[in-house]
C-alpha cells in the first residue's frame, strides 16, 4: 500500500519539488548582485519613502547581507523554503484522505485491510515524503552554496532542518485532520488556507503572537540563538497531539 | 453449513435521527447466495456497512465466528459506488491489487477484464459508468477471497452483462465460496440467490430458502364482499393487500388453502418472488 501511496503522491510532490529548486536556483544565482544592491540602499537608506524603510527593516540587517550564512537563513530559509514549508504540507496532507473520501475509493482499502493499517500507512507515506522534500531542501541550499565556494558552515544547518521539520510535522497533522473529516476536497484546502493566512496575524497581538509558528520554521532566530528548544518541545507535543487525534478520528469516523 | 455471519439485534441510528436498520437478526451460511432484497431506503447498505465496520452500530455481528477486521483478508467487496482510482489504467490496477493484496489473482483479472471487454491500457477516468462497473467487479472477482459481499453490483450494467456477472458469481458458488448481495431487481434475485432476506424499513420482513417461495406459499384472492360473509380473519396471514374489491392474502398454510378452497369466488394462485414481495411490502402496513 505504500507503494500506492506513494504513486498518488508522485505528481504533486514532483511539481513543488520542481517550483522549490527554481526558487532556490534564483536565491543561490542573486547572491553575487544582492551585496551591491543592498549596500547601494544602506547608502540611501535615509532618502527612501517610509513605507519601503517599513519593508526593508533597520540598516543593521542590511549590512549583515553581506555575510553569507546571514544569507542562506535569511533568504532561502527564512523568505523562500520556509514561507513554503506550511503550503507544501497543505497540498501533500489534503487529498491523502478526502479524495479518497470524495471518490468513494476509500471502501476499496477499508473492507480489505484493517483501518489502522489503512491510517498509518497514508500518514507515514505523507509524511515520510513531506519529511524527505523538507530535509532535502533545506540541505540542498547549503550544499549548493558550499559547492559554488560561499562561506556557509553546518553549524546552522541543524537547528533549521530541525525547526523546519517540526513545524512541517505540525502543519501536516492539522492539515490531515482536515482531510480525514470531510468527504471533499475543498474544505480542507479552505481550512488549510484560512489556517495559513490566520496563524500570522497573530503576532500582531502579542499575547497571544507565541501561537504562529511561523518565526519558529523560518529559522527566524537561529544565527543568533540557536535552536529554541522550549518551543521546539512545545510543538513536537502539539504536533503528537494531533497524530494521535487524527488516528481517533479515523478510528472512529462513519463511511 | 457454516455460518459465515452472523447478525444479532442490529441496530443503526444515523446522527440525523434516522433509523436505517430496526434490530435485525440475519445469518448467512456457507456456501450460499444469499440475496438481501429490498426497496430503496430498506436498511440493506447500512446492514452491509455494518457488517464491514464502515458505520458503528447497536448489536453483535460475526464474520467467520470473528470480528470483521480479523478476517478483511478472506473478504472482497463490491460497495454501490464502484469508483476506482481514476488517474490508473486497469493494467496499473491490477499491478496495485496484486501490491496491496496476497490473495489477488492478476491472471484472474485479466481474464475478467478480456471477458467483459475492458481496455487495459485506457485511463478509468475515461470509462463510461458500465464500464467503471465491469472493472470494480473484475478487479473484486480475482481476488481469492472465501466471501463476497456485493451491493447493488449490477447497476450500470447492460442486460449481457448483467447476466455474464450473475453466472460469475453462481460459479464462486461453484468453488465453495460464499456470496452476501443486495439488490433491488427482482428477476436478478430470482436468479441468483439461494437464500432470501426481504429488508423493508430497517426490518427483515421474510428469511428463507428462495424454492420455499413457490413451494410453501399461495395467493388468495378474496372479493371484499365474500370476505366479510365467511368472517375471514385477514390478521392470520402472512400478508394482506387490499386492492379494487379484492382482499390479497399470502398463505403458508395449508389448512387456509384447504378451507377456503371450496369457495369459487376465491382464487388461490401460486406465487413467484416478483408477487409474493410485492404483497409482502405493498401489504407491509396493514399487517405489521
Amino acid at each position: 500500500m505504500f507503494f500506492k501511496e506513494l504513486n498518488d503522491i508522485k505528481m504533486r510532490s514532483i511539481v513543488i519539488l520542481l517550483l522549490l529548486l527554481v526558487s532556490l536556483a534564483v536565491t543561490i544565482a542573486l547572491r553575487p548582485y544582492t551585496e551591491t544592491m543592498f549596500s547601494q540602499m544602506i547608502s540611501e537608506f535615509e532618502k527612501l519613502p517610509k513605507f519601503m524603510k517599513k519593508i526593508i527593516g533597520s540598516p543593521e540587517q542590511l549590512t549583515r547581507l553581506k555575510d553569507d550564512e546571514y544569507y542562506l537563513i535569511s533568504q532561502w530559509h527564512g523568505k523562500n523554503l520556509g514561507q513554503f514549508l506550511p503550503l507544501l504540507s497543505l497540498l501533500i496532507a489534503f487529498p491523502i484522505f478526502a479524495k479518497e473520501n470524495e471518490k468513494k475509493t476509500i471502501y476499496f482499502l477499508l473492507a480489505r485491510k484493517k483501518r489502522k493499517f489503512v491510517f498509518w500507512v497514508k500518514f507515514l507515506t505523507g509524511l515520510f515524503v513531506l519529511l524527505i522534500m523538507t530535509g532535502g531542501l533545506s540541505t540542498m541550499g547549503f550544499v549548493l552554496m558550499k559547492i559554488l565556494g560561499y562561506s556557509v558552515s553546518l553549524v546552522h544547518l541543524l537547528p533549521c532542518l530541525i525547526s523546519e521539520m517540526v513545524g512541517v510535522t505540525f502543519f501536516f497533522s492539522l492539515f490531515l485532520l482536515f482531510s480525514i473529516i470531510s468527504n471533499d476536497q475543498v474544505k480542507p484546502v479552505i481550512a488549510g488556507i484560512v489556517i495559513l493566512i490566520g496563524l500570522p496575524l497573530l503576532s500582531l497581538i502579542k499575547s497571544v503572537s507565541f501561537l504562529n509558528p511561523y518565526p519558529y520554521i523560518l529559522c527566524v532566530n537561529v544565527l543568533d540563538k540557536g535552536i529554541d528548544w522550549p518551543y521546539t518541545i512545545v510543538l513536537a507535543s502539539v504536533s503528537l497531539l494531533l497524530i494521535v487525534s487524527d488516528y481517533l478520528v479515523f478510528k472512529n469516523r462513519e463511511f | 453449513m457454516g455460518e459465515v455471519i452472523s447478525v444479532k439485534n442490529l441496530r443503526k441510528t444515523y446522527s440525523n435521527g434516522v433509523e436505517a436498520v430496526k434490530g435485525i437478526n440475519l445469518s448467512v451460511q456457507n456456501q450460499l447466495v444469499h440475496a438481501l432484497l429490498g426497496p430503496n431506503g430498506a436498511g440493506k447498505t447500512s446492514t452491509m456497512k455494518s457488517i464491514l465496520g464502515f458505520i458503528k452500530f447497536e448489536g453483535d455481528i460475526k464474520v467467520f465466528g470473528k470480528n470483521i477486521d480479523e478476517v478483511r483478508n478472506r473478504i472482497s467487496f463490491v460497495p454501490e459506488e464502484k469508483n476506482f482510482y481514476t488517474h490508473l489504467t486497469p493494467q496499473k490496477s491490477i499491478k496495485m491489487c496484486k501490491r496491496l493484496f496476497k490473495n489477488f489473482n492478476d491472471e484472474e483479472a485479466f481474464k475478467l477484464l478480456k471477458y467483459f471487454d475492458i481496455p487495459i491500457n485506457k485511463k478509468i477516468g475515461s470509462f463510461s459508468n458500465g464500464m467503471k462497473t465491469s472493472l470494480y467487479i473484475s478487479l473484486s472477482l480475482a481476488q481469492e477471497a472465501d466471501l463476497y459481499i456485493f451491493d447493488e453490483p449490477t447497476t450500470g450494467l447492460d442486460p449481457i452483462k448483467r447476466s455474464d456477472l450473475l453466472e460469475l458469481i453462481r460459479q464462486k458458488i461453484i468453488d465453495g465460496k460464499t456470496v452476501l448481495y443486495s439488490s433491488h431487481i427482482i428477476p436478478e434475485v430470482e436468479k441468483i440467490a439461494d437464500y432470501i432476506s426481504i429488508m423493508y424499513k430497517g426490518r427483515i420482513i421474510y428469511s428463507g430458502f428462495r424454492d420455499d417461495i413457490k413451494e410453501k406459499f399461495k395467493l388468495l384472492y378474496v372479493p371484499t364482499e365474500i370476505s366479510h360473509k365467511i368472517g375471514i380473519d385477514t390478521k392470520n396471514f402472512f400478508a394482506k393487500l387490499i386492492e379494487d374489491e379484492v382482499i390479497v392474502l399470502l398463505s403458508n398454510d395449508h389448512k387456509q388453502w384447504e378451507s377456503l378452497s371450496n369457495h369459487e369466488d376465491i382464487e388461490i394462485k401460486d406465487v413467484d418472488l416478483e408477487e409474493f414481495f410485492n404483497t409482502l411490502i405493498r401489504g407491509y402496513n396493514d399487517v405489521f
